[in-house]
């Protein structure tokens, strides 16, 4: 089978062939046999002998991807001390301790922006010779960066800001001006906060256990 | 050997087996001699850059494209590195002096004599004919009828289109024609005189 494979593929070439030369007159046609006649030289010896003993000083040429994927899985053995040990370790311990304080102190900055199910809250103060006026409260640990209320441009003296903050019980202020520290007056519910001064208390969800 | 063979061979190169080179070595030295042969007019040249051929070929195995057949890939790549060499280095010249030409003759029959010598004459004679040919004419042709590439690899090799490659043919062959014409013109003028 494989012969008369072989024997057909052979037909197709040869007519194919015959198709490519069918540009030819009879006397190119003799040129074209007398060219397919003409003797060639044979290779010195030394020719494949001088070429393998190159190649063999070469690396197998590969695709770099295949040279990394080949290194990946070919066994490794590695040597240390117990000192480098010692030291890894400690690098380890504290550049794990690091990411992870780094880690919590981004998420209690802004504890709440990474949660799902949060409720929009509108703050709003009237305070007509303000220059600043930031919210500080339990959500963002009582600092006022990135928490600064605009001021209305059509109102004069009305600042606002709205949060969304998971459901939950907070204490807040208004610190006016990064020194004047005052509840919201128009709050419903205030808490002392030990050291003499009251803060507004919003509690935002319908189950909450926290409610006073 | 078939293109399967060549890409077998290829493989197993890349695979890390680099003594699988040499059957590819084997298959073509005698073509890619031949040819650096007709760009140098040199045996000891010849033999270098096929050298060099084959050994820019091993280095650049992973680039050949393995839907393509791997001969006119290694010819293009000695053409190449001949055109090179010979572009840069003075010393080796196409138009220089060829080594004596000893053709093998093939033939079995010593007691005949005057058949053997006329025989060998057509032989240095197509030899000389062919080397006359410029460079493009004469790969073009020995490429299509000595090698018996089909006119798209000749093309391939020649890195030209097919329909160049047919022009390339019919004008070598024409040419070849015109230079054997006036070598038997001026044989027989000889005889004669």
């Amino acid at each position: 089978m494989k012969e008369l494979d072989s024997i057909g593929s052979k037909g197709i070439e040869q007519e194919q062939s015959a198709k490519d030369d069918a540009f030819l007159d009879e006397e190119l046609s003799n040129m074209a046999r007398r060219v397919k006649q003409m003797d060639y030289l044979d290779p010195p010896a030394s020719l494949l002998t001088s070429v393998m003993d190159a190649v063999r000083k070469k690396r197998a040429p590969s695709p770099w991807y295949a040279r990394i994927y080949k290194w990946a899985r070919s066994p490794k053995s590695i040597t240390f001390t117990p000192l480098q040990v010692a030291f890894s370790a400690v690098v380890l311990v504290l550049g794990t301790t690091f990411l992870l304080t780094q880690f919590i102190e981004n998420n209690q900055t802004v504890p709440f922006q990474s949660a799902h199910d949060r409720i929009p809250v509108l703050f709003s103060l009237d305070l007509a010779d303000a220059r600043s006026v930031a919210v500080i409260g339990s959500f963002n640990q009582w600092r006022p960066q990135g928490f600064e209320m605009q001021s209305n441009d059509e109102k004069q003296g009305a600042w606002t800001l709205t949060l969304n903050l998971p459901e939950g019980r907070y204490e807040y202020s208004f610190l006016i001006d990064g020194n004047r520290v005052v509840p919201d007056p128009r709050a419903s519910l205030f808490q002392n906060d030990g050291f003499g001064n009251r803060n507004a208390v919003l509690i935002l969800g319908t189950e909450n256990d926290n409610a006073i | 050997m078939d293109h399967l063979d060549d890409l077998q061979c290829i493989c197993a190169v890349l695979d890390g087996n680099v003594d699988a080179y040499s059957a590819i070595v084997e298959r073509y030295q005698k073509p890619i001699f031949n040819l650096m042969y007709r760009m140098t007019g040199s045996r000891a040249d010849a033999l270098d850059l096929a050298q060099d051929a084959f050994i820019r070929a091993f280095e650049r195995l992973d680039r050949f494209q393995k839907d393509k057949k791997f001969f006119p890939w290694l010819y293009t790549i000695a053409m190449n590195q001949a055109r090179n060499l010979l572009r840069n280095n003075s010393r080796v010249s196409q138009s220089c002096c060829h080594d004596e030409w000893e053709g093998c003759s093939g033939l079995d029959y010593p007691q005949q004599q005057e058949d053997l010598m006329c025989s060998q004459l057509d032989t240095r004679v197509l030899h000389d004919a062919v080397m006359q040919l410029p460079l493009d004419y004469r790969e073009a042709i020995v490429l299509r009828y000595r090698e018996e590439l089909s006119m798209e690899d000749v093309a391939e090799a020649l890195e030209i289109s097919v329909s160049g490659a047919k022009m390339r043919i019919h004008r070598g062959l024409k040419k070849l024609r015109d230079i054997l014409t006036a070598f038997e013109t001026k044989s027989n003028d000889s005889s004669c005189g």
